[in-house]
């Protein structure tokens, strides 16, 4: 499942030893950083629309931040920033034609997703201490029910640990679904144009009308899972701050 | 019964009859363990993606039936709403595409296809 071998892209090239999603994950990063290096450092360059979009994703994510996680926000600007507009460039990258997506590549939704989560760990034991595993504390119950305490600690370990595998499988999955539904329709497209056999010429006329659909479906869902992934994290760096017993 | 259960039944006893010989040559013709395996794997993957997404469409519809009622009740509150029905959208597809993600698996890279090629 690492390089296009489930997805054949039909203008495959590939540096000597890199894998193509690997290449891709550089061109998105170098992309993101420069752009970003060149509106703050050097306005003068930049058209003027670019720089607005730039800043108007900055003010929305910014306000969103301030909004779910509240007046402690402002460390962690940088990083929530930094994964929407990453994923949000990451996903569109798919497509363009000849590049790939590098979110459809299992290692970087799972690795964002792992990051994630020891960061929001890392701050919640920061800011609170040991009290920081209070959270799965059951609510007080008589001790004769000490058997359903237990295993109400057990479920809410159990969907806390699975918070890094849900975000990433989620960006992961519907990026690649996307990816793979688009190269088999091109697959299919290539088929129509080699045939000669009339039959199979009229099934495979279907990509050249759902191609277009599918692409507007996949730039609708590179903004949602960019925005849901950015929204999640602030969600769980919220609750890791503020501490409140469940229930 | 109602004419509603008679025609249901009916319609479902000519599916059975149309589709229930080929089964059942295919069931009587299935010797060897790959294809056990490989039959019910594919099986398996397109009945587990179907009944996802059956749930998942009747928990979207929910979901934009009540954002519709509250824009309708409210309509100042469209914006605000909207963030939430995108975030409860990307939480309810999710769920569907984990038993995408498994019938993947199974259909390309089975675990259990290395006891029998």
């Amino acid at each position: 499942m690492t390089s296009p071998g489930i997805v054949p892209e039909s203008i495959a090239y590939e540096i000597h030893g890199i894998p193509p999603t690997l290449l891709m994950t550089f061109v998105s990063w170098a992309f993101v950083a420069g752009l970003y290096i060149l509106i703050a450092r050097f306005p003068s360059i930049v058209p003027v629309k670019v720089r607005m979009a730039g800043e108007i994703i900055l003010e929305y994510v910014v306000d969103l931040a301030n909004e779910v996680i509240g007046p402690k926000a402002q460390r962690f600007y940088p990083l929530l920033l930094g994964l929407f507009i990453f994923i949000l460039i990451s996903n569109l990258m798919g497509l363009v034609p000849g590049l790939i997506s590098p979110t459809s590549d299992p290692a970087l939704p799972f690795g964002l997703a792992i990051m994630v989560f020891i960061y929001f760990n890392y701050v919640g034991l920061q800011e609170n201490g040991l009290r920081y595993f209070k959270q799965f504390m059951p609510p007080k119950l008589p001790l004769a029910m000490f058997p359903i305490s237990v295993l109400l600690v057990v479920v809410e370990v159990i969907s806390f640990l699975i918070r890094p595998f849900s975000l990433g499988l989620r960006l992961f999955c519907n990026i690649f679904s996307k990816e793979l539904f688009l190269g088999i329709l091109a697959m299919l497209v290539l088929q129509f144009l080699n045939s000669d056999v009339l039959g199979e010429r009229i099934m495979t006329a279907g990509p050249f009308i759902l191609r277009p659909f599918i692409m507007i479906l996949g730039l609708v869902v590179a903004f949602i899972q960019a925005l849901v992934f950015t929204i999640l994290t602030m969600s769980y760096i919220a609750g890791a701050i503020q501490i409140q017993e469940h229930h | 019964m109602s004419k509603r259960t008679l025609a249901i039944m009916f319609v479902a006893g000519v599916a059975s009859a149309i589709f229930g010989e080929e089964v059942a040559n295919a069931a009587s013709e299935a010797a060897s363990g790959a294809v056990n395996l490989f039959a019910g794997t594919v099986i398996g993957a397109g009945l587990g993606v179907g009944l996802a997404a059956g749930g998942c469409g009747c928990g979207m519809g929910i979901l934009i039936a009540s954002y519709l009622q509250g824009m309708a009740r409210q309509p100042e509150l469209a914006g605000k709403l909207q963030m939430n029905m995108f975030v409860g959208f990307a939480l309810i597809e999710a769920q569907v595409l984990y038993a995408l993600f498994i019938a993947i698996i199974l259909l390309f890279a089975n675990p259990f296809s290395k006891y029998f090629i």
